[in-house]
């Protein structure tokens, strides 16, 4: 009976035991998917959990005007960015961004943005970028569920609106978007970092590891002078106000080393705070970029080609008492009525009819050579972004009537550094060179050495210090004389042109573009400038709207580099007439 | 009352296997609370000496005379865990807890072996080959009663683990074919009944994260990830002792009371889990030999309900790490920290080897 018993009991425990193998069999079998199929898969689960990459940046380089003011710096700011805990419900997680709407200030649309990144289980959530540390430590005291900081530089213009176009801004992201920001990014921006960040479960940061330093940018400092710039752009914005114009530019360099010293555009924008809606329409940088037909200050070259060529000579005159000239069936015209003009008074007053004459005396194929050696259709490789190129063009497109336009400035579109370039070869005795805008770029040696070639000479220096004459005329007694500076040696050019009008594809007769450049000479060229007034109101003259702009901010910038007077200015000049009367 | 014939039948592999499986549990134990304050690793080495003593004192008393009187400590169970339903705290959610001076108990986990007992009472008495009525519904009254006290409480994960001694007691008196399609139906119009009246929200949302865990990974799927991932991590050889991220990180919730299998896992791989595996399994086959080896039913009866009674336990703590069993809060038996579990364990074990050391006796 016992043992009966006993087998009875055996055979049921012997059936349970093999039950449970069974069960163990399935143990193994789940404990093999999990630990060795799926274990690649688990194992990057633990990662994202409980690890994060993030980048350390570096911050970015300083810019710097020529006597050391600082025009650009980056100041460390927070970033409050949010990682949802995968699996949260969205609707928990948006609560938590919802918390943060009065601190951090939260518009609709960062919500909308925030919201979308959400449903899309972004793992990554910006939620305000750059706060100040108040607001930081505000969010802080919060102590919100995946809700962390990250150190950012925000871009800080201590000068506002000073040289804004020149300095450019920079994305969200601090890489620049335009001007010296955008060309010189990969020098100012340095080399991003990255850290290791570990967690535990309650989102607790319990380790921080660097894996690689960031690298600081590097510094730049400009050509640019801080109070010349400051004055270029009151005088050129009081300029602008008076004319009733659209905008208007202000370039000035230092001649013999090609340093821009201001570069100025109205309207400015301030790059602090820039009005999104403007941003595209503001940035651009119309000194280098704006193309025009530049008109009468374009003669400088016709008449640096008739010296050159030795075609004309000083006592040479030009009948211009017809008051107009036909060139191919189409008339041009002189602004004024004149008799008969010598060269240099051709140029002097300004006589398109005359000018014309000397162009054809020239010939076209000197004259092409002459524009093109003096870089026109061509960038100045000033180191800015998005330089324009102009619109010269080749010879065999050149028309009957084209000799006659482009020595007059008309069928050439040109940038107003274009034109402070031409100006700066009369002032450096006939050497081209070219503008630059940085003073000291950590640049390899060779590429400075390749961007300043041995200064090719354009014209010859006779003919640049006859042109000199000239030109100091105009400012004395033609067309210039409201560029004309008590007690200095001033040479310019006036120009007025009329605009290209695209509606009707010729040239419109009411809006002009008024411009003079000019150069402060003494025992050394000390600066040239050149105002750009786009269709100023009621008066549109070059000489009457430009010119006093120039004369208002060079002799502010003469008081401010305390450059004395000279003894005698007058005693260098000779006197168109005086060329006619005594035939020399 | 204990004579020198008794002492050598002891079965010293069988507290072998006991100790070595306690000693993993510590290791375990060591590991997963090495960051947390409170030396846990130490509370577990002061409850398993006083489980050891208490085990030897247990051996020491015939287990017939504690079947004798297993109805009056069944009275005194019942009273005591309708008492703590009344006067009881509040702990961690549930009036599961008996505050003494120096520790605490659980009386739910002890009233185990006091059904054990009972039932080897029962059926001790019982020689037919099927059961009858009366003995069906007074065993099953015996163990319901004790259930629904500690489901009360409410901790239905211990409740859980009161229904395989009655099902190996079942198996052993044998069932009639219309007693087993009751018994179907019986416990099919239970868990009916149990899911609409008895189950709490949490405890119907690890029912239904069993078979979609991923739909609430914070709420009740939580735990089942976690595990998942921390066993899964740990890959072929595992991340190496007190190396397990998931544990340390606290990722793993209840580490080292529930889940101390996912730090097995996690901390020394599939080679580590195969080989406690192997080790527990050692202990429950030596557990399931025995049943055979006691010189009367109550004694066969009593070794088989406490094999079961761990065995189960051990499945049901180890499918529901790896995912194929609802969140029950079932504690891994003698691996896992708790000293009210572990106390149960080494009693149960201790009436394994009074039976097996008193076989030889009085035939």
């Amino acid at each position: 009976m016992r043992s009966l018993y006993q087998k009875k009991v055996k055979k049921r425990t012997i059936i349970l035991v093999f039950f449970f193998m069974l069960w163990i069999c399935l143990l193994i079998f789940r404990l093999t998917q999990l630990q060795v199929i799926n274990h690649s898969r688990l194992k990057a689960e633990v990662v994202e959990q409980n690890q994060n990459r993030y980048v350390i940046h570096p911050k970015r380089g300083t810019i710097y005007d020529r006597t050391g003011n600082i025009l650009a710096r980056s100041i460390p700011r927070k970033s409050v960015f949010f990682t949802p805990f995968k699996g949260e419900p969205h609707k928990l997680q948006l609560e938590t961004i919802l918390m943060l709407k009065k601190v951090l200030n939260l518009s609709s649309g960062d919500l909308q943005r925030i919201k979308a990144r959400i449903a899309k289980n972004d793992p990554f959530i910006w939620v305000k970028r750059k706060i100040d540390s108040e607001k930081a430590d505000k969010v802080k005291k919060l102590h919100l569920n995946g809700i962390h900081f990250m150190e950012e530089n925000k871009r800080f213009y201590p000068q506002g609106k000073l040289a804004a176009h020149i300095l450019g801004r920079v994305n969200i992201d601090d890489i620049g978007a335009s001007g010296i920001e955008y060309k010189y990014n990969s020098v100012l921006e340095g080399k991003k970092g990255e850290r290791l960040i570990l967690r535990d479960a309650k989102r607790r940061e319990y380790r921080f590891e660097t894996i690689k330093e960031p690298i600081d940018g590097k510094d730049i400092i400009l050509t640019i002078d801080e109070t010349i710039q400051y004055i270029a752009e009151k005088e050129l914005e009081k300029g602008v106000l008076k004319s009733k114009a659209d905008w208007g530019t202000v370039i000035i360099s230092h001649p013999s080393t090609g340093e821009i010293l201001a570069m100025a555009n109205y309207p400015f924008f301030n790059l602090n705070n820039i009005p999104p809606s403007l941003l595209l329409k503001l940035d651009r940088n119309k000194a280098i970029h704006h193309l025009f037909d530049p008109g009468s200050t374009f003669k400088i070259i016709t008449a640096s080609a008739a010296l050159e060529s030795e075609s004309v000579s000083f006592n040479d005159s030009f009948d211009c008492s017809e008051g107009a000239i036909k060139v191919a069936g189409k008339a041009i015209r002189d602004h004024d009525r004149f008799e008969t003009l010598s060269f240099p008074e051709v140029i002097i007053h300004s006589s398109n009819v005359g000018t014309v004459q000397i162009g054809q005396r020239i010939g076209e194929e000197i004259l092409f050579n002459m524009i093109k050696t003096f870089g026109f259709g061509k960038k100045t490789k000033i180191d800015l972004p998005a330089e324009e190129n102009g619109i010269f063009r080749s010879l065999d497109e050149w028309t009957d009537i084209s000799v006659a336009s482009h020595s007059i400035g008309y069928e050439i579109s040109v940038t107003p550094i274009q034109m402070l370039q031409a100006i700066n070869i009369i002032a450096n005795k006939g050497i081209i060179i070219h503008p630059k805008i940085v003073k000291k770029s950590p640049i390899s040696s060779d590429e400075v050495k390749e961007r300043l070639p041995q200064y090719p000479r354009v014209i010859s220096e006779e003919t640049a210090s006859k042109l000199a004459l000239i030109l100091q005329g105009v400012v004395q007694e033609g067309t210039g004389k409201a560029a004309h500076i008590e007690g200095y040696s001033v040479v310019g050019k006036t120009g007025t042109a009329q605009k290209y009008d695209p509606s009707t594809g010729g040239y419109s007769s009411s809006a002009h573009i008024a411009s003079f450049i000019g150069c402060v000479l003494g025992d050394e060229p000390v600066f040239s400038m050149i105002v750009v007034i786009d269709d100023p109101k009621g008066q549109f003259y070059g000489g009457q709207v430009a010119a006093p702009i120039f004369r208002e901010t060079a002799s502010k910038v003469l008081r401010y580099l305390h450059i004395p007077r000279q003894k005698n200015p007058v005693e260098t000049l000779i006197t168109a007439k005086y060329w006619r009367q005594t035939g020399e | 009352m204990i004579d020198r014939n008794q002492i050598r039948n002891i079965d010293w592999i069988l507290i072998g296997l006991l100790l070595l499986n306690s000693v993993i549990g510590i290791a375990i134990i060591y590991s997963c609370s090495y960051y947390l304050p409170g030396n846990y690793y130490l509370k577990q080495i002061f409850w398993i000496f006083l489980s050891l003593v208490a085990l030897f004192i247990f051996i020491s008393i015939d287990y017939n005379i504690l079947v004798t009187y297993s109805f009056y400590l069944y009275i005194v169970f019942i009273a005591l865990l309708a008492g703590i339903l009344f006067f009881g705290k509040l702990t961690a959610g549930a009036k599961s807890w008996i505050k003494l001076p120096f520790f605490q108990v659980q009386p739910s986990e002890l009233a185990k072996i006091v059904v054990i007992l009972l039932l080897a009472h029962v059926f001790s008495e019982y020689r037919r080959n099927h059961l009858s009525w009366w003995t069906g519904f007074s065993s099953i009254a015996i163990i319901f009663l004790p259930i629904l006290l500690v489901a009360l409480q409410p901790d239905l994960g211990t409740a859980l683990t009161y229904i395989p001694i009655l099902i190996a007691s079942l198996i052993l008196v044998g069932l009639k074919r219309r007693t087993l399609i009751f018994l179907l139906i019986f416990s099919l119009f239970l868990s009916v009944v149990g899911w609409n009246f008895f189950l709490k929200d949490y405890q119907k949302q690890r029912l239904t994260t069993l078979i979609s865990p991923s739909k609430e990974p914070l709420g009740s799927g939580y735990h089942v990830i976690q595990s998942k991932i921390a066993i899964g991590s740990g890959g072929l050889l595992g991340k190496g002792y007190k190396k397990g991220t998931q544990s340390q990180l606290r990722f793993l919730p209840a580490r080292h009371t529930d889940f101390i299998f996912s730090v097995i896992g996690e901390e020394f791989g599939f080679i580590g889990v195969i080989f406690s595996l192997f080790c527990y399994f050692l202990f429950l086959s030596r557990l399931f030999q025995s049943a055979i080896k006691s010189r009367d039913r109550a004694g066969v009866y009593i070794v088989f309900m406490v094999a079961m009674m761990i065995c189960c336990q051990f499945f049901i703590n180890v499918l529901m790490t790896i995912g194929l069993f609802p969140v029950a809060g079932v504690p891994l038996p003698l691996l896992s920290y708790g000293g009210s579990s572990l106390l149960t364990s080494y009693l149960a074990v201790a009436l394994v080897l009074n039976v097996k050391m008193r076989r030889f006796a009085n035939v």
